[in-house]
């Protein structure tokens, strides 16, 4: 007999294939590295972001026995992960953890789990065998979790039973209450990615760039033994040259802009730093993704000197720009649109100044002072040790703009000889030739 | 080169018509308890200040920043006619980002050029920092012959009138393109089309910008279009909420014939005349506008020689038809 329903449902297999598509295996770690934050950002109220306009150190106001710490160790066999965030009740594993798309409903942090999704698409995407022991402050659990099995198991059983604290072979030896993690049999391509030196250091770079606010606030990230630093440009500010602080709200989420000129020493193309919760999901961006080519100029050498930090802080973490693999921006986002705008007004006085100025042999505005003599006699100063809560972008020039402008062409070899035997000295220099001409013309038609 | 430099802001007498139609509708605005003298204004005063003067002693309005982007500071300075006006040598653009967010603002973004990158980007910017109730009124150049600033100058050496006018239209396209809602054509740039293309343009810019923000909307009130010595074009209006709306309406404001919420701008060109000429066409208003009603062309027995289109137009807006003397000082 035919059946009255037609059958819908969703396969593990398909779900595992279709959450892992679009992620990459340095995106799948930090995703780890968010769920040890998230608690440690929850249990201990840390605010990161404040470290973007204060001296912001948790641990001494926390007086914590040890610092806040993510240890991560891999190799061609297994990727452990080790943190001493608070760990994982025993309510939270049961009910929250393993299911899929189940974030938190109005949480009251600013915290770094935003889809529910993350830990386990990190696990699908690193290896095919899960072990895991948490422990909190009175009580420790442990999952075991053989995703083969689970996947032959069937469409109709999804749980993942709980295992003996006694079976795990990890070993944790943090004073805190935290949580160690240890992925095995992991996936070819993994595999070969943690035996080449360039993927190791590719995400050494990102979880210091992505992480930098929270390094830079106390926490410890260790990547294979070696203590990862922030490596956070700062603003170049003198008597003639400020920077801007604005911070604006937009419905649940506060955003904090900061915008001014990187050092003249520091060569390292700049553009728009964008953080969600004290993570950073765009690096030094110059595409349209923060504005440049659509409402800014594209993104040209003579504006490398620009730096922007773009700081999104909310409670209601869906509400924050990010995409969902938390490298990038959710381009459509209101709170984005809006913030948008707000770069785009504080961006064009410097980008107008740092146009007048640039560095370049074919100055035409300005042929006597570069940038780099503009940037000469200031200093560096760290904002993120105490930027204004509010200050404006200013340029106040001290030497008046000379009145004169150097104009220079290029023309026709042949002709410019011809120019110079009619003007009677085919020896004459090229530039005298130029103004030569100039003088005629405007004496002609200017009169 | 500023324009004042090429031309005495006074005698620039559609300018000056269109300056006192607003002001008459803003009067309007004010009468019915959305006080415009509360307001600061935002302009580009030049060194006449023209503005300026017009705004403080018809709207009563005391806060008053002035942007300058030309670099002659003590002349702006000693040109200026009131203390009180607070003077900036930046470009507006600059400007915007430090006004104050909770107060209503006039800004009166007036250029002496046409629409380009600085213009949409500096209206964007205002639309994103103004408060429920501002008024932002935009002025550009939209004459053919400075479109053609959009071509490269060196190959513009080279092309014919047909090509440059393929260039333009091509690089109207990409600056406006989108903004418009449809690709702009050469038939687009025939004089009598521009400004409709252009006003329809930065309405589409202005409400593309204005959808960002949940809080207001943009109603439109001035769609001008005139010639003292350029064709120029002034789309302008108010940022609120419904209930700004119902001000408006309840004003009376749309009920003025020169306010406009269409894409068409209302033609207010009116000719430069002598003293006798003004006076016999006041005299015979009447006769005229009657005649008006039923032809295209003047009467037969007039006078002088004169377009009828800026006869109709006088007639529309002779009492704000400036008057200029020279006076011995």
């Amino acid at each position: 007999m035919a059946s009255e329903v037609a059958q819908a449902y969703v396969t593990k297999s398909f779900l595992i294939d279709i959450i892992t598509r679009d992620i990459g295996i340095t995106e799948a770690i930090l995703e780890l590295v968010d769920n040890s934050l998230d608690r440690a950002v929850e249990l201990f109220e840390i605010d990161v972001t404040k470290s973007l306009v204060e001296d912001y150190q948790f641990n001494a106001k926390l007086k914590l026995s040890e610092p806040i710490t993510v240890n991560i160790r891999l190799s061609k066999n297994d990727f452990v992960i080790e943190d001493n965030c608070g760990g994982i009740s025993r309510e939270d594993l049961e009910n929250e953890v393993f299911i899929f798309g189940n974030p938190k409903e109005d949480t009251n942090y600013n915290g770094l789990s935003a889809f529910g999704i993350g830990m386990k698409r990190a696990f699908f995407k690193l290896g095919k065998k899960v072990e895991l022991y948490t422990t909190t402050e009175d009580e420790e659990s442990a999952v075991i979790w053989d995703i083969n099995e689970w996947l032959e198991l069937g469409e109709e059983n999804w749980n993942i039973p709980f295992s003996n604290v006694d079976d795990v072979s990890l070993e944790y030896e943090h004073e805190l209450p935290g949580t160690i993690i240890k992925l095995e049999e992991l996936n070819e391509s993994v595999k070969s990615r943690f035996e080449q030196v360039e993927f190791i250091n590719a995400l050494k770079s990102r979880l210091k760039i992505g992480y930098a606010l929270f390094i830079k606030s106390g926490v410890k990230i260790l990547l294979n033994g070696e203590e990862l630093t922030h490596n956070l440009p700062g603003f170049f500010t003198s008597e003639e040259i400020g920077y801007t602080s604005k911070k604006i709200k937009h419905k649940d989420v506060e955003i904090q802009l900061l915008a001014g000129i990187s050092p003249v020493e520091d060569r390292t193309p700049r553009g728009w730093y964008v953080f969600c919760n004290g993570r950073m999901v765009l690096e030094a961006d110059k595409t349209t993704e923060t504005g440049w080519g659509t409402a800014l100029p594209q993104f040209h050498p003579k504006f490398n000197h620009f730096l922007g930090f773009a700081s999104f802080k909310s409670k209601n973490v869906k509400s924050l720009p990010w995409s969902s693999t938390k490298w990038g921006v959710e381009r459509d986002s209101p709170v984005y649109l809006v913030a948008l705008e707000e770069m785009h007004l504080q961006t064009t006085p410097i980008t107008n100044v740092l146009d007048r100025w640039k560095d370049s042999k074919d100055d035409d505005d300005i042929p006597t002072i570069g940038l780099k003599e503009l940037l000469r006699d200031g200093k560096v100063v760290s904002v993120f040790a105490s930027a204004k809560a509010e200050a404006t972008f200013e340029y106040k020039p001290k030497k008046e703009r000379p009145d004169t402008i150097r104009i220079s062409f290029i023309k026709d070899r042949s002709l410019v000889e011809s120019v110079k035997e009619a003007l009677g000295n085919p020896k004459m220099k090229n530039s005298t030739v130029g103004e030569l001409v100039f003088d005629y013309y405007v004496e002609s038609e200017l009169g | 080169m500023p324009s004042f430099e090429k031309i005495d802001y006074f005698l620039r007498p559609s300018k000056q018509v269109e300056r006192k139609l607003i002001i008459e509708a803003l009067q309007k605005i004010s009468k019915a308890g959305h006080y415009i003298h509360e307001y600061t204004y935002l302009g580009l005063g030049s060194i006449f200040y023209v503005d300026f003067l017009l705004f403080h002693k018809y709207l009563l309005i005391d806060n008053m920043i002035c942007a300058e982007r030309f670099n002659y500071p003590k002349r702006m300075d000693f040109n200026k006619p009131y203390e009180f006006i607070d003077l900036v040598m930046k470009p507006i653009g600059e400007v915007i980002q430090s006004i104050n967010r909770e107060k209503p603002y006039l800004i009166w973004l007036d250029y002496d050029f046409a629409l380009d990158e600085d213009v949409l980007s500096d209206i964007r910017k205002c639309l994103h920092v103004i408060a429920p109730g501002s008024i932002l009124l935009i002025t550009v150049v939209s004459d053919l012959y400075n479109l053609t600033n959009l071509i490269d100058p060196v190959e513009k050496k080279e092309m014919n009138e047909q090509q440059q006018k393929q260039e333009i239209v091509m690089k109207l396209n990409e600056l406006i393109g989108s903004h418009y809602g449809g690709e702009i054509a050469i038939k687009d740039i025939a004089p009598n089309r521009l400004p409709t293309i252009m006003a329809s343009a930065l309405r589409n810019h202005i409400n593309s910008c204005i959808s960002i923000r949940d809080d207001i909307e943009f109603f439109q009130l001035f769609n001008f279009e005139y010639r003292d010595n350029m064709n120029m074009l002034t789309l302008g209006g108010i940022v609120g909420n419904d209930q700004t709306h119902k001000l408006l309406e309840d004003a009376g404001i749309y009920k003025l014939k020169f306010v406009t919420d269409s894409e068409k701008p209302i033609e207010i060109s009116v000719p430069p005349l002598t003293v006798r000429e003004k006076n016999w066409l006041e005299k015979n208003l009447v006769k005229l506008e009657q005649h008006l009603v039923n032809n295209t062309d003047l009467p037969k027995d007039m006078p002088f020689e004169i377009k009828s289109e800026l006869v109709k137009n006088f007639v529309k807006y002779y009492r704000h038809y400036p008057f200029y003397y020279e006076t011995l000082v």
